[in-house]
């Protein structure tokens, strides 16, 4: 009799010791995941799509495995947004790769919504401009529509007095998308190297601690 | 008598040439241009301007030989996207200061017919609601 309430105690003790770990876990995990930009904990997962680089090349969700990816979406008649975000994309990228604390390979990607101006070698040449591993990508309307839907980044061909010919209305966000072709975050401006860089490196030490 | 005559006279050779020049009452500083990408059509100038007068001054037009065109917009972000809007005037009390700035107001240059290479100096001319005008120097920075 003595030894079933000592074996029923130790269950008890057992069971709510795990729940202290688990709560302390789940707690660390909740408070882990509050970084400001972080999809988390429903990230979404990219359905396959088919746009081109400037380069004639294929950019597939295929494109995003083996490195992490930011996104901007913009195009290069854009006067002030575009080049600034751009600037400030390549003093983050080159921030990342000399940071001896960085283990993560980033790769920066511009897709262009104007590709009716944008050609290939326009594209090439302006993003090229700012690093020349940054990658320029565009595609048909269609299907430049369908890609930035799935990251909830609209755009539209606008007419607007003062402007010739015609401007385009872009998200103003830089999206992350993981290896794993999961969209799981958004930085929205104004937009800031220290700060897009110090939630970056704490997004990714968090999902790479996690199944998606 | 005669004296004071004078006096009026000089008084009003000098208050009538500062009247007629009211864009030399908008003090313009810290002009610059973002260099553009090689490929791109577009450039952005930056600048301050103050009113440094005591009457309010609109700047209606904004003119270069460096360009196609050259106009005043803003940048605004609404529900997440930029988007760009032309501005018509720009209206400056007495004192006033604004700021044109990256990811704001800005000048859109359209169409550059001469090189906007970085430590370029470009001359872009500010037209007055009174037809005056004043050039000012925008030396062309790369920012990144």
């Amino acid at each position: 009799m003595r030894h079933k309430y000592l074996v029923s105690g130790l269950i008890v003790a057992a069971a709510f010791a795990a729940g202290i770990v688990f709560s302390i876990t789940r707690q660390n995990v909740i408070h882990r995941a509050d970084i400001p930009g972080l999809l988390w904990p429903n990230p979404r997962l990219i359905a396959p799509f088919k746009l081109h680089t400037s380069d004639g090349s294929e950019f597939t969700e295929a494109n995003f495995a083996n490195h992490w990816t930011l996104i901007f979406f913009g195009f290069t008649n854009c006067p002030d947004i575009c080049p600034s975000t751009m600037a400030t994309l390549k003093q983050l990228y080159e921030q990342w790769g000399s940071d001896a604390n960085v283990k993560h390979n980033l790769k920066i990607v511009f897709v262009s919504v104007d590709p009716e101006r944008d050609d290939d070698a326009t594209l090439m040449n302006y993003v090229s401009y700012f690093h020349p591993s940054f990658v320029g990508v565009t595609g048909n309307e269609d299907d430049l529509s369908r890609f930035a839907g799935q990251l909830g980044a609209l755009f539209m061909k606008v007419n607007s007095a003062g402007i010739p010919g015609y401007a385009m209305d872009h998200s103003a966000s830089i999206i992350l998308v993981a290896p794993s072709a999961h969209f799981v975050g958004i930085f929205s401006p104004p937009h800031e190297v220290d700060d897009i860089k110090a939630r970056l490196m704490r997004m990714i030490e968090f999902l790479s601690e996690t199944t998606l | 008598m005669i004296l004071s005559g004078l006096r009026i006279a000089i008084l009003f050779s000098v208050l009538i040439p500062l009247a007629a020049v009211a864009c030399e009452s908008v003090d313009i500083t810290n002009a610059w241009i973002r260099e553009p990408p090689p490929s791109s059509n577009v450039a952005a100038g930056y600048f301050d301007a103050m009113n440094i007068g005591s009457e309010e001054q609109i700047i209606t037009s904004i003119k270069s030989s460096c360009c196609a065109r050259v106009s005043m917009h803003e940048t605004s972000i609404e529900g997440g996207r930029a988007r760009m809007h032309h501005l018509d005037a720009l209206k400056l009390a007495p004192t006033e200061k604004v700021n044109f700035a990256p990811n704001g107001a800005h000048l859109m240059l359209v169409g550059p017919v001469v090189p906007i290479r970085s430590s370029e100096v470009v001359e872009i001319n500010f037209f007055c609601l009174d037809g005056t005008s004043t050039p000012i120097e925008f030396k062309v920075l790369r920012t990144n």
